[in-house]
C-alpha cells in the first residue's frame, strides 16, 4: 500500500481519517501470501508424478505384472475417493466451495485414476469385449456424477471430453482440429449434434438453476465444437457452402445474443472470429471462382481483408460500449 | 517523451491503488468512487478479450495494407522493399499517434499492434537491404525499441530493448577478442545485475509510475539473463559454437566449476532474497529457475532415468507444497498460505478448469482398427488440414 499517496488523498478529503489510520497500519501487519505459488508447485508436481509413474509402469510392465499395477491404481483411486467422500461439504444445487486447497486435486486424482483403471482393464482383459463404447461410457457416467456431486468444474470438463470421446471426437479446444478427421461426414454431424446438446445443457443449468455456474463450461465446449463442425461442413460440402454459411451465421447470431446476456467478452470474441473465418471463405471463394480475372481477384482479396478488418474493429468497439464495463 | 496523457496516466495509477485498497477492505466503496471522480482517466481501454481481438484485427489490416502497397509497387519491389518497409513503419507510428492523441486509446489492442508492427517494419526496412553484423543489428534494435519503450511504455519493446543492450555488450566483447572473449559471461552478468538494480530502484520510486510495467518486465528479464549468462550449459554450448572450441562431449570448459556453482547457487539466492525482501518477482523467477538447475544437471550427468527423475521431482514438489501449506496454516514470519483477501473472480476458476481439461484430455475411444479389421473410421488419425 502506497502510504504517501493515500496521505495526499486524505489531505484532499477523499478518504476519511478512519480509513487512513487503517492504511497506515498496513506495512506493519502485511501478510505475504504465497498461495498461488504453492498451488502452481502442487499442480506441476501432480502432472510430473502422474506422467513419470505412467512411463515407469509402461517400461516395467513385464517385471511388475498386470495384477499388481491394477491393484496399485485401484488403491490410489479408492483412497482418493474415500478422502473426498469423507471431507466433502454437503451437496447443494448452488455453487459449493471446496473444503480445502487439496480437495480439488485429490478428486481430480481419483477421477483420473478411475479412467486409467477402466482403460487398463479393457486393454488387458477385454471386460467389455468389442463394445469399446462401454469402456468410455462408464467413466463418463462416473465423471458427470462426480462433477455434480462434488461440484468440480475441471471434472465436468473431463466428463464432457469423455462424452465426446464416447461419440468418437476430441473436443478440447486446442486439439479439436488435430485430433479429428473432419473430412468424415459422420464426425461433422456428430459434432453438430454434440455442440447443440452441450449448449442446450448449459442453458438448462441456468434456467433450472441447477448448478448454474456450470453454464460457462458447457457453453464453451459447445461453442467450439459447433463452430468447428459447421465450418468443416462448409469446407467439406463445397456445393452447398452457402447453406452451411447460413448455419455458421445463425450460430453466430445466437452466440452474439448469448454473449450480450452473459456480458461475456470471451464468447463474443470467439464467435466473431469463427464467423469471420466463414465469411472470409465465402468471399474468397466467390472472388476466385470468377474466371479470367486473376489479378483483379487478388486485389479484391487484399481490399476485402482491409475493409472487413476495419469493419470488425468498429463492430468490436461498438459492442464493447454496449456491453457494460466490468 | 511519453505519448499518452501524463495526468491521466497518473490518475490511472491512483485509481488502481485505490481499487487494491478497496479489494483489501482498507477504504469504502464511496471513498473509492470519490477518488475515481476526483482523478479521472478517460482512456479508451476495452476488456481484455476485445483487446486481443482488436490486436489481431489491426495486425490483419496493417499486413494486408502492406501487401497491397507491395502489390502496387510489384515492378520495382526488389529495389524498393527496404524503403517501403521503413515508410510503412513510419506510417504505422503516425496512425498510432493519431489513435493515442485523438482517439485516446491506451492498451486497447490497436496501440499495442501498431507499436509492434511499426517497430518490426522499420527494423526490417533497415536490416533487409543491408549486410549488417551482429553488433550493428543490436544497435538498430536498441535504438528503435528504446524509442518505443520511452514513448509508448510498451512492455514488449522494453524487454527487447534490454536484450539488445546485452547483445551490444556481447558482440563488442567478442569483436575485441582476446581476454574479453573469456570474460563475456561475467560482463553480461554484471550488466544484467546493474540493469536489475537500476530498474528495481526506479520502480520503487513512485514518480516512475508511467513506466512501472516496463520496469517490472525489465526486472524479470534481467534476473533471467543474469542467471543464463552464468548457467553452465548455456556458457558451454555458446562458447563451443561461437568461439570454435571443439569440445568433446564429456569435456568441460575452462573454469567449468565456477559456472556449476553459479548454475546451482543463483536460483537459491533468488529464492532466499525473495523470501527475505518479500519480493514476488525474485521469488517467482527463482522458482522457475530451480527447474533450470534440474535440466542443466540432468543434461550433463546421467544420474537417473528421466522417468525416475520426473517421478521423484513430482513427489518432492507435492510433499513440499503440502508441508509448506501445513507450516503456514497460521501465518509465520509474515508469510501466509492463504489467498489474499481480494474479490475472487469466477473467470479464474473457469480458466483453470479449461487448462486441466486440456492437459488431461482422453483420446477418442474408437478401436484402432487393427483388432478385427472391420473398423470403419479410426478416430485418432490426425489429418485435419484445411
Amino acid at each position: 500500500m502506497n502510504v504517501p499517496l493515500f496521505s495526499r488523498l486524505f489531505e484532499e478529503g477523499l478518504i476519511t481519517s478512519a480509513s487512513f489510520e487503517k492504511i497506515k497500519t498496513y506495512p506493519a501487519k502485511q501478510l505475504f501470501s504465497v498461495h498461488w505459488e504453492i498451488r502452481a508447485i502442487l499442480y506441476l508436481g501432480i502432472l510430473l508424478l502422474t506422467g513419470g509413474l505412467g512411463v515407469l509402469v509402461y517400461k516395467n510392465i513385464d517385471s511388475i505384472g498386470h495384477q499388481a499395477i491394477l491393484a496399485i491404481i485401484a488403491t490410489i483411486c479408492a483412497g482418493s475417493f474415500y478422502y473426498c467422500l469423507k471431507n466433502k461439504l454437503p451437496f447443494s444445487k448452488e455453487n459449493v466451495r471446496s473444503p480445502n486447497a487439496y480437495f480439488d486435486y485429490i478428486l481430480l486424482l481419483a477421477c483420473l485414476s478411475f479412467i486409467i483403471f477402466i482403460g487398463y482393464f479393457q486393454y488387458q482383459y477385454h471386460i467389455f469385449g468389442n463394445r469399446y463404447g462401454l469402456a468410455t461410457f462408464f467413466p463418463m457416467l462416473l465423471l458427470f456424477f462426480c462433477a455434480y456431486y462434488f461440484d468440480h468444474l475441471a471434472v465436468l470438463g473431463l466428463a464432457i471430453t469423455n462424452l465426446g470421446a464416447w461419440l468418437g471426437i476430441t473436443v478440447t479446444p486446442l486439439k479439436l482440429l488435430e485430433g479429428n478427421d473432419f473430412n468424415s461426414t459422420n464426425i461433422i454431424f456428430t459434432g453438430i449434434l454434440l455442440g447443440t446438446g452441450l449448449i442446450f445443457a448449459g442453458q438448462l443449468s441456468s434456467k433450472k438453476n441447477y448448478k448454474a455456474h456450470f453454464k460457462f463450461t458447457y457453453s464453451n465446449f459447445g461453442m467450439n465444437v459447433l463452430f468447428v463442425s459447421t465450418l468443416s461442413g462448409m469446407f467439406r460440402f463445397e456445393n452447398a457452402y452457402m447453406l452451411w454459411f447460413l448455419f455458421v451465421a445463425g450460430a453466430g447470431c445466437f452466440f452474439y445474443w448469448y454473449a450480450k446476456g452473459e456480458q461475456s467478452f470471451y464468447i463474443l470474441l470467439m464467435s466473431t472470429l469463427y464467423v469471420y473465418i466463414a465469411l472470409t471463405y465465402v468471399i474468397l471463394k466467390m472472388l476466385f471462382d470468377m474466371n479470367g480475372v486473376e489479378m483483379a481477384a487478388i486485389y479484391g482479396a487484399f481490399i476485402y481483408f482491409i475493409v472487413s478488418g476495419i469493419g470488425l474493429v468498429v463492430f468490436l468497439m461498438r459492442t464493447n460500449k454496449i456491453f457494460k464495463n466490468r | 517523451m511519453i505519448a499518452y496523457n501524463k495526468t491521466w496516466l497518473q490518475n490511472k495509477f491512483i485509481q488502481e491503488h485505490s481499487f487494491t485498497a478497496l479489494g483489501e477492505y482498507y477504504i469504502t466503496q464511496e471513498e473509492q468512487a470519490a477518488i475515481k471522480i476526483a482523478y479521472p482517466a478517460p482512456f479508451y481501454t476495452p476488456n481484455l478479450f476485445i483487446r486481443i481481438g482488436l490486436f489481431l484485427l489491426t495486425g490483419i489490416i496493417m499486413i494486408f495494407t502492406f501487401g497491397l502497397l507491395a502489390l502496387i509497387c510489384l515492378n520495382i519491389i526488389e529495389r524498393a522493399a527496404g524503403g517501403l518497409a521503413v515508410f510503412f513503419g513510419m506510417a504505422s507510428f503516425a496512425i498510432l499517434e493519431y489513435f493515442i492523441k485523438i482517439k485516446k486509446h491506451f492498451r486497447s489492442g490497436v496501440d499495442d499492434a501498431l507499436c509492434s508492427l511499426g517497430a518490426v517494419s522499420v527494423f526490417s526496412g533497415i536490416f533487409l537491404p543491408s549486410n549488417m553484423n551482429g553488433l550493428s543489428i543490436c544497435w538498430v534494435i536498441f535504438i528503435i525499441t528504446l524509442f518505443c519503450s520511452l514513448r509508448y511504455a510498451d512492455r514488449l519493446m522494453a524487454s527487447g530493448c534490454m536484450l539488445a543492450l546485452l547483445g551490444i555488450f556481447f558482440f563488442t566483447c567478442t569483436l575485441i577478442g582476446g581476454d574479453f572473449k573469456a570474460i563475456v559471461p561475467f560482463v553480461i552478468m554484471v550488466v544484467s545485475l546493474i540493469i536489475y538494480i537500476t530498474s528495481k530502484i526506479l520502480n520503487d520510486k513512485t514518480q516512475f509510475y508511467t513506466y512501472g510495467d516496463c520496469l517490472q518486465i525489465i526486472e524479470i528479464v534481467s534476473l533471467i539473463s543474469l542467471y543464463l549468462a552464468g548457467n553452465y550449459g548455456i556458457v558451454r554450448e555458446l562458447s563451443n559454437t561461437m568461439f570454435d572450441l571443439r569440445l568433446a562431449p564429456a569435456q568441460s570448459i575452462p573454469f567449468g566449476f565456477v559456472f556449476w556453482i553459479l548454475t546451482v547457487a543463483l536460483p537459491l539466492l533468488y529464492l532466499a532474497l525473495g523470501a527475505i525482501k518479500r519480493d514476488l518477482v525474485l521469488l517467482r523467477v527463482g522458482l522457475v529457475l530451480v527447474a533450470a538447475i534440474v535440466f542443466t544437471v540432468r543434461y550433463y550427468h546421467d544420474i537417473l532415468n528421466i522417468e525416475v527423475l520426473v517421478t521423484i521431482a513430482g513427489l518432492v514438489m507435492i510433499i513440499f507444497a503440502w508441508a509448506l501449506t501445513r507450516y503456514l496454516r497460521f501465518p509465520k514470519h509474515g508469510f501466509s498460505s492463504r489467498e489474499r483477501n481480494t474479490a475472487y473472480s469466477q473467470d479464474k476458476l473457469s480458466v483453470e478448469s479449461l487448462a486441466l481439461a486440456e492437459t488431461f484430455s482422453p483420446q477418442p475411444a474408437l478401436p484402432p482398427g487393427t483388432e478385427f479389421g472391420g473398423g470403419s473410421f479410426g478416430g485418432g488419425g490426425a489429418s485435419g488440414d484445411f
